[in-house]
């Protein structure tokens, strides 16, 4: 199975990182941004990256987990026009965007396309008591608290990280690496 | 009266009732949300052409931002 992460910020970053130690090593990764000063508290990426391309540093930084790592990197932004195509060959997205309206988008392009969905909703603050997953079918999973936004929330790399790691065991479990009950 | 199944939950509406008018009550941002009907995502355009039926089921999500 081919997996696609769209948007490597907090989720996607830390989401491929998990995926990565346990053994996936075929990836498609896509975002326009570069690594800030700022993304430092949570990403996966390291002070001497700023100002490179994210998809660029994230495959840097997954080779030094695993050398064998291969990564179809593309340093472009998603709209509505091109998400459909730069995905269709993948069997599992995550969805790792900033903003909630590129989030709703991934999800409503891809909600009856048979492939299977991870997404986060609801990642800012740092209190994870309320994370849950929501799974609307078999094949879409959504991870978070629904609430908390980034508009009126600071960024904990604690809560993301967590709901990352949430995100990854569902990867884990649909790609058989970790079956369902094991 | 119809009943419909939002999110798992059963809800009483009034009936006829569109998913535009039924979206429009929760007060939720179109751009921000995903909605299935009866197992098939709707996009907002045609949210007003979706009659709700006694018995059908709505999955919504709301995103926020963050990631």
């Amino acid at each position: 199975m081919k997996v696609g992460i769209a948007g490597v910020g907090g989720i996607g970053s830390n989401v491929a990182v998990h995926l990565v130690r346990a053994g996936v090593t075929s990836f498609r990764v896509v975002d326009f941004d570069r690594v800030e000063v700022s993304n430092l508290n949570r990403q996966f990426y390291f002070a001497h990256q700023v100002g490179k391309p994210k998809v660029e540093m994230l495959v840097e930084n997954l080779r030094l987990i695993r050398d064998d790592v291969v990564l179809d990197a593309r340093n472009c932004y998603l709209d509505e026009k091109n998400i459909g195509e730069t995905f269709a060959d993948c069997d599992c997205i995550v969805e790792g965007f900033d903003k909630a309206e590129m989030k709703a988008l991934l999800l409503r392009t891809f909600w009856n396309s048979g492939k299977y969905i991870v997404s986060a909703n609801g990642v800012a603050g740092n209190r994870t008591d309320s994370i849950r997953i929501y799974r609307p079918n078999e094949r879409i999973a959504i991870v978070g608290d629904f609430v908390s936004d980034v508009s009126s929330h600071p960024l904990s790399s604690a809560k993301v990280g967590t709901v990352a790691a949430m995100m990854a065991s569902i990867v884990l479990e649909w790609l058989g690496i970790f079956p369902l009950g094991e | 009266m119809i009943r419909i199944i939002v999110n798992g939950e059963e809800r009483e509406i009034s009936s006829p009732c569109s998913l535009q008018d039924f979206v429009g009550s929760l007060n939720l941002s179109s751009q921000r949300v995903v909605i299935e009907h009866n197992g098939e995502v709707v996009p907002s355009g045609k949210w007003g052409e979706k009659e709700l039926h006694d018995g059908d089921r709505l999955e919504i999500v709301h995103f926020v931002g963050g990631g």
